[in-house]
């Protein structure tokens, strides 16, 4: 294919140099001699080595010309021209399942085994790709390269080692177009894996092989492997005091391990659980007194078994505590045995900022929040222009009864203060202007509209109004209308869609909005019995009380809370630090590799983020053998649509997308060029005939 | 080769740069003549002194009367070859003469060797004269050793041009008519002609008493052509064109003309004739003195 076949014409300028040639060739150069009388008229010996010099150099200046009139004709390539891709020819992608479970038992050196067997396995024309699947991503390691050069894949297989994120076979699969590259022959996918059950797709459909791809399932898992790992570990919602701790396991047999606590590196108490066989799913409740108990019957619809163990009335001083929980003795999968958390211990404050403490709304609040039994808040008055000093980190929950009143400096402290991790419940009261200032920033607000209002909508899927209660009966005499962000959430709206409470996040904290103001003037929501509920419950959310809060998967994005002004440093569990000098003020995301605990040290003072690996990698159990028949069939369909498909390519190539030579042949051209300047020189040089 | 060697030697390209033929013609013997004088052969010279007891018929004329006055005995001094040797110098002004592959001409330098031989003999007071030939006679000076003669001489020498082909059998023949008495015959030619003809035109001159020396006259490229590619060679005198491969120039043409010089040499010396070759790049008073050294191992 050409882009401008009518240049090719000029491929009849060849005849130019041969002519010329053939002229040179006839005139030999005279000399004049003092006398013929010994002179004979004889050929050259030399005619073949000459010749072939003109022939070189003829055969020069006509490929010059050729790739001159192909450069102006711009020849395009298209995939089928493409050399060497012979019909039979395949990309052999090995994907190696990297995810934590691999590291159980043998698994991991049968998965390398499985991958040189499939190595030897290649013809000479196929290609090889080496890809590791892992948490959120899929990495190519070796990119396509001829199976004949085996040697350094396996240099490259002996190098890679599992890490400990989870797997989602859905993800390597919808993503494998991108990372096996285009344009590119047929593959033969070889997923090297344990066919965990738990690294399923939440859709089936997920785990759709791409195009002119076959599928090659290589199972290096163990159907009988056990695991014993702690789920989680959070307080409980009884008593903030008592912890609680899951431990699940796929055991066929009984087992019996010791639970650990240590508390900011000490050890805190152990208990002993025994985790009945797997076949029948269990829950036992470990008392108080360290005693375990039998366990009891529980669901049967699962194969895994589970124990909980309390660790109750947890004596711990004000402040953050690290919380490890460990299993003696380790098993096969020693990563998941132990589970970090971070706990907020502290006789929790609220701050409620009011421009007139005697105010209805200012009572109203701190009669409700005072009330509340669990979180336990201690509430202190303070009017907008004394929190301009002293730190607000020590406050669970600030309360501002008019975002109005706030100046835009103050505002400016409390947006920082929920940008590292605070909390805010406000409304919106008479001092309100359109603009809010930095606190409610991009907001519109209008003027108040004395019209009858009631609550249209409800989000109750929120944790804060789960337990709504009837807003529809709270009447609204006075209401104004509020456009928000994008990224705002709208949690209650009035029937005409205005929003009544709205979440706004900022950095790695949360703010409440309510857009009316808690006064009898606007309505009666302060006499009606929701309202206490519903502050307790926006508290609750708000200081987020349990500690399992504060923990993270590995692979997970975690919000640090370091602005751009403040700053700061991370550390990962290991006391290095995560953040590079030029990262230190922008580093507002971390996404953790390590288990363990985190330290964030910002302006406001040091936070820990505990994070553990994904408990869902834990569990062993493979993949239900008609499940892996239905992903076969699945790629089985999908191979006879791609033959089709195929077929259908060959006999069109609108699909086709042209590469042209042109630049490439341009090269050439001046590289010939090149070549026939100094060839040239030389033998005119000869030409001119001097004596040695 | 050290400068003072270098300067003692004469090579015709310095000499085309002398304006004047006769300050070359001078510039070459007397340089030469200097150099004979570190020569342990002592050799150009026709003057041999002896004496000789007097006896009866003696010309009185020739006593040495001092030796006479010291011996009282009648001594008579006597000079060998005290008759005047005539110079006549035959210069070859063919077309083919006027070839040159970078240097002097062959009729450059052959107007040089003539000029040489023309100053070398006035200085002796012989007398000296030039005829001038290509296809015919051109141009004679009849010899003499008048005064002056040899300023015209060389002036002569000098206007002398290249003129059309050669005929060198037929020149000869003439030449009989212009040399009436004995004498050295110099022919300064490139001698292409054919030896056998060339022997029997000069064997009358040889047979007439003249003592007659071939100086032929040949490019460096005449002798060892040297080319890479193929040529075509032109002859300068009949514009006849070859096409000729550098194979047969470095091998067939050199023996073809080493035959050629030799058939020459063995038919000069048949006649009692002597041919001596000299390259055009040769220096000039190197060749003179192989001339005269020649001359003397030859008497």
């Amino acid at each position: 294919m050409f882009l401008a076949p009518a240049f090719l014409l000029g491929l009849l300028a060849i005849g130019v140099p041969i002519w010329l040639h053939r002229v040179a060739r006839a005139n030999p150069t005279q000399h004049p001699f003092a006398s013929l009388m010994f002179v004979e008229a004889s050929e050259t010996q030399r005619t073949a080595k000459r010749t072939l010099r003109y022939w070189l150099l003829l055969s020069l200046r006509i490929l010059l010309l050729i790739a001159l009139v192909l450069a102006f004709a711009g020849p395009l390539l298209t995939e089928r021209a493409i050399p060497g891709a012979n019909a039979n020819a395949r990309l052999h992608a090995i994907v190696l399942d990297t995810s934590l479970s691999m590291q159980d038992g043998d698994r991991w050196q049968r998965a390398l085994n499985e991958a040189d067997s499939i190595l030897k396995s290649l013809s000479s024309s196929d290609r090889v790709l080496v890809a590791t699947a892992e948490g959120r991503r899929v990495s190519v390691v070796q990119s396509s390269t001829p199976a004949s050069t085996a040697g350094t894949v396996r240099g490259t297989l002996r190098a890679l080692k599992p890490g400990i994120e989870r797997l989602d076979y859905g993800l390597a699969m919808s993503t494998a177009d991108n990372w096996l590259g285009s344009p590119r022959p047929p593959v033969v996918l070889h997923l090297i894996s344990d066919l965990q059950q738990s690294a399923a797709p939440l859709r089936f459909a997920d785990l759709e092989p791409p195009a002119r791809t076959q599928l090659m399932l290589h199972d290096v898992g163990n159907a009988a492997a056990e695991n014993v790992f702690i789920q989680g570990a959070q307080l409980t919602t009884v008593d903030t005091r008592s912890l609680e701790v899951t431990v699940r396991g796929t055991a066929a047999k009984p087992q019996q391990r010791q639970v650990i606590l240590a508390i900011d590196g000490k050890e805190y108490g152990r208990r002993t659980v025994d985790l009945p066989a797997s076949a029948v799913a269990t829950d036992s409740v470990e008392t108080e007194g360290g005693d375990h108990l039998t366990p009891q019957l529980g669901s049967q619809a699962t194969t895994t078994s589970s124990a909980k163990v309390l660790f109750s009335d947890l004596k711990l001083a004000a402040g953050s505590h690290r919380l490890e929980v460990s299993l003696d003795p380790a098993d096969a999968l020693p990563q998941d045995d132990h589970f970090y958390a971070v706990l907020e211990h502290a006789d929790p404050k609220a701050l409620l900022v009011a421009p007139d403490t005697r105010a209805d709304d200012v009572s109203y609040f701190a009669s409700a929040i005072g009330s509340l039994a669990a979180p336990t808040l201690s509430v202190e008055e303070r009017a907008p222009e004394t929190i301009g000093t002293g730190a607000l980190t020590g406050y669970s929950l600030m309360v501002i009864a008019d975002v109005g009143a706030l100046t835009d400096i103050q505002a400016k402290r409390i947006k920082e203060y929920v940008a590292a991790g605070g909390s805010v419940l406000a409304t919106l009261g008479t001092h309100t202007a359109i603009e809010p200032g930095p606190l409610l920033e991009g907001w519109r607000i209008s003027e108040p509209e004395q019209s009858i209002a009631a609550v249209g909508e409800i989000a109750t899927t929120h944790p804060v109004l789960r337990e709504a209660g009837d807003w529809h009966s709270v009447r609204f005499f006075r209401h104004r209308a509020v456009q928000v962000t994008k990224d705002d959430k709208a949690l209650i709206t009035y029937e005409n869609g205005t929003p009544l409470l709205i979440e706004r996040t900022i950095g790695a904290g949360h703010m409440l909005v309510l857009t009316a103001p808690v006064e009898r003037e606007w309505n009666d929501l302060a006499i009606h019995p929701l309202f206490v509920r519903f502050i307790a419950e926006a508290a609750r959310y708000l200081v987020r009380g349990d500690a399992s809060a504060a923990s993270t998967t590995v692979g997970s994005v975690v919000l640090t809370g370091l602005t751009a002004t403040g700053g700061g440093q991370i550390f990962d569990p290991r006391g290095e630090r995560v953040l590079g000098l030029a990262q230190t003020a922008a580093a507002d995301r971390l996404i953790p590799d390590q288990t363990g605990f985190y330290e964030i040290r910002g302006n406001d003072g040091v936070r820990w983020i505990a994070v553990n690996v994904d408990a869902r990698e834990s569990d062993l159990t493979p993949l239900p053998a008609s499940f892996v028949q239905r992903w076969r069939a699945m790629q089985v369909r999908q191979a006879a649509a791609t033959n089709v498909a195929a077929v259908a390519a060959a006999t069109s190539s609108a699909d086709e997308k042209p590469r042209s030579l042109g630049p490439a042949v341009l090269w050439l051209a001046a590289l010939l060029l090149l070549a026939e300047l100094l060839l040239a020189n030389r033998y005119l040089a000869i030409r001119r005939e001097t004596p040695k | 080769m050290s400068s003072t060697a270098i300067n003692r030697l004469l090579l015709p390209t310095t000499l085309a740069g002398l304006a004047n033929l006769e300050l070359v013609a001078r510039t070459a013997v007397e340089g030469f003549l200097t150099g004979l004088h570190r020569s342990p052969h002592y050799g150009f010279s026709q003057e041999f002194k002896e004496y000789r007891a007097y006896v009866e018929g003696d010309d009185p004329r020739f006593v040495d009367w001092n030796v006479y006055a010291r011996t009282e005995r009648t001594y008579i001094r006597r000079y060998e070859g005290e008759t005047n040797t005539r110079l006549m110098i035959l210069l070859d002004a063919s077309a083919s003469m006027d070839y040159s592959s970078g240097g002097v001409s062959k009729l450059q330098y052959g107007k040089f060797l003539a000029a040489a031989l023309a100053y070398l003999a006035a200085r002796q007071h012989d007398p000296v004269g030039l005829i001038v030939f290509d296809e015919q006679i051109r141009q004679f000076r009849p010899a003499t050793s008048r005064a002056g003669s040899l300023q015209s001489m060389i002036h002569t020498i000098d206007g002398v041009t290249a003129g059309r082909g050669t005929n060198l059998e037929e020149c000869f023949r003439s030449f009989g008519e212009h040399l009436k008495r004995r004498g050295l015959v110099a022919v300064i030619s490139d001698l292409y002609c054919d030896p056998l003809k060339m022997s029997k035109a000069v064997q009358p001159l040889a047979y007439h008493g003249h003592d007659i020396m071939l100086f032929q006259l040949l490019d460096p490229r005449e002798l060892k052509p040297e080319w890479s590619e193929s040529v075509l060679l032109e002859d300068v005198e009949t514009h006849q064109t070859l096409n000729v491969a550098p194979e047969y120039l470095a091998g067939e043409y050199r023996d073809k003309l080493g035959a050629h010089l030799a058939s020459l040499r063995k038919a000069a010396a048949d006649v009692g004739a002597h041919q001596l070759l000299i390259s055009t790049d040769e220096p000039l008073d190197r060749a003179l003195r192989r001339y005269l050294l020649f001359r003397e191992g030859r008497s």
